[in-house]
């Protein structure tokens, strides 16, 4: 995927290269399973939203995968930030309800 | 050993009580953040989108209700039918049960606010169940891999949570347990169903082709044979999927469990083992009076029996011993009411032990 840049929603999505953080911050842990699991892997993007780095992963089918929204799995890492951006709007929304509601 | 897992809704308020207690415990004592630690570490690298996906997260629940056991041995974890049980005002989230966790633990939930948020249906589930091979029923039928259990049904409920549900920490929201409780039953179903505990293949060789004795991401001593029968290996079974007790089964206070078709079960409750209808007719029971057991186990010569732990005294039994090996108390054969012990092929023990008649002891 090549670096690129663009406003969703108000928001900015952007991403560039990110000089091999993943490899290094596996190594740094001595995880040797880990640097097994994560052979073959595609070289890494850095993703930011709102010059925010949002970190994420790759599946083993290739699909990507946000930390912070976990299990809405695409193909594309710009798709699914908007998707993230639209997950985390409607939730702080429902939280802003349930607060003025009361809902535990 | 040998507890039941059942669905929440069937748990008293006591064991929900104990349940919840439990929870908090291991919340202090940091054990519900290192497993949620563990499953982020692991989330991408192939505990999901591999054939380790439903054993990986078994023996992680094994795991995790060990840790329960060791605060309150009655405890199992329930399990949360997210399609028959799809509202934020269900019992589930009530403040006695998970809601609380929602403030206490800053969970942040968001019901309903992934885009396009949904619950797995009834059918859906059905259709899954249907699938002939063990590629088809976790992955799917399609090449995307989007039609089988781990996307389609699985998945929903994490982001219909929202909040730490939806991340790769999600084992620090209890609601985790519970859904993939479900989960693995699902797989305990249709493993009873298609070929028994072997119909287990590797992943597509494209991807991390890991198979039935590849070790499991954290736990390396364990594969997935290891959890394939989780019943005889792993010591617990569900209320709907496992329909006999084995030896060292056990049964605590509003414990049940249901015969094959589902039109009887045993069902354990003030001191008392009773055979029922499933629409509560009384067919047998242990003892007319109410008693102070708490505990049912079936032991291992075959004997059946109540225990009174806080008093460690036996309150009830069988007299059934010398059973053939493999016995197991069962409800029906063939489809027709047969309540007692019988070895592996349906031979009854000598001299047999079968209910009812008589409808008491």
């Amino acid at each position: 995927m090549e670096p690129q840049r663009q406003e969703y929603k108000g928001h900015s999505i952007e991403l560039r290269a990110s000089e091999g953080r993943e490899e290094e911050e596996v190594r740094a842990r001595g995880g040797r399973e880990e640097l097994r699991a994560t052979e073959g892997r595609e070289e890494e993007l850095e993703l930011l939203i709102d010059n925010q780095p949002v970190r994420y992963g790759q599946l083993p089918d290739g699909r990507y995968a946000l930390e912070e929204y976990a299990y809405d799995w695409q193909e594309n890492l710009t798709d699914l930030a908007r998707r993230f951006i639209d997950y985390r709007e409607k939730a702080e929304q429902i939280r802003r309800e349930d607060e003025s509601g009361g809902r535990e | 050993m040998g507890r039941v897992r059942k669905n929440y809704k069937g748990m008293s308020d006591v064991q929900k009580k104990n349940f919840v207690s439990a929870l908090y415990v291991l919340k202090n004592k940091g054990v519900v953040d290192n497993f949620a630690q563990i499953h982020a570490k692991w989330f991408t690298l192939g505990i999901h989108r591999t054939s380790h996906f439903l054993p990986w997260h078994r023996e992680m629940l094994y795991r995790f209700e060990l840790e329960l056991q060791k605060v309150d041995s009655s405890v199992s974890i329930p399990y949360w039918d997210s399609t028959a049980d799809n509202s934020p005002s269900s019992p589930l989230w009530d403040k006695n049960f998970l809601g609380q966790f929602n403030t206490d633990w800053n969970l942040g939930r968001a019901f309903g606010a992934a885009p396009g948020s949904h619950l797995p249906t009834l059918q859906q589930v059905q259709n899954n169940h249907q699938r002939p091979t063990y590629n088809t029923f976790w992955y799917g039928t399609d090449q995307q891999g989007l039609d089988g259990l781990e996307v389609s049904i699985h998945n929903p409920p994490h982001q219909w949570v929202g909040g730490v549900m939806a991340t790769d920490y999600s084992p620090l929201d209890p609601a985790f347990y519970l859904h993939h409780c479900w989960i693995d039953m699902l797989w305990a179903s249709w493993q009873g169903s298609h070929g028994g505990p072997q119909n287990f293949v590797a992943s597509p060789s494209t991807w991390r082709n890991w198979g039935l004795y590849d070790p499991l991401l954290e736990w390396s001593d364990r594969t997935p044979a290891n959890v394939i029968n989780y019943h005889r290996d792993l010591g617990y079974r569900y209320d709907i999927v496992d329909h006999a007790m084995w030896a060292g089964d056990v049964l605590y206070p509003s414990d049940y469990q249901f015969s094959p078709s589902g039109k009887y079960m045993l069902m354990f409750k003030n001191g008392i083992l009773g055979f029922q209808t499933s629409d509560q007719k009384l067919l047998w029971q242990s003892t007319q009076a109410t008693t102070t057991g708490n505990r049912c186990i079936l032991e291992s010569d075959g004997n059946l029996a109540i225990y009174d732990d806080t008093n460690n005294k036996k309150v009830w039994e069988s007299n059934t011993h010398n059973a053939p090996p493999q016995f197991g108390l069962q409800m029906e054969q063939h489809w027709e009411v047969k309540f007692g012990i019988y070895g592996p092929s349906g031979e009854p023990l000598k001299p047999p032990w079968s209910r009812p008649p008589p409808n008491t002891g």
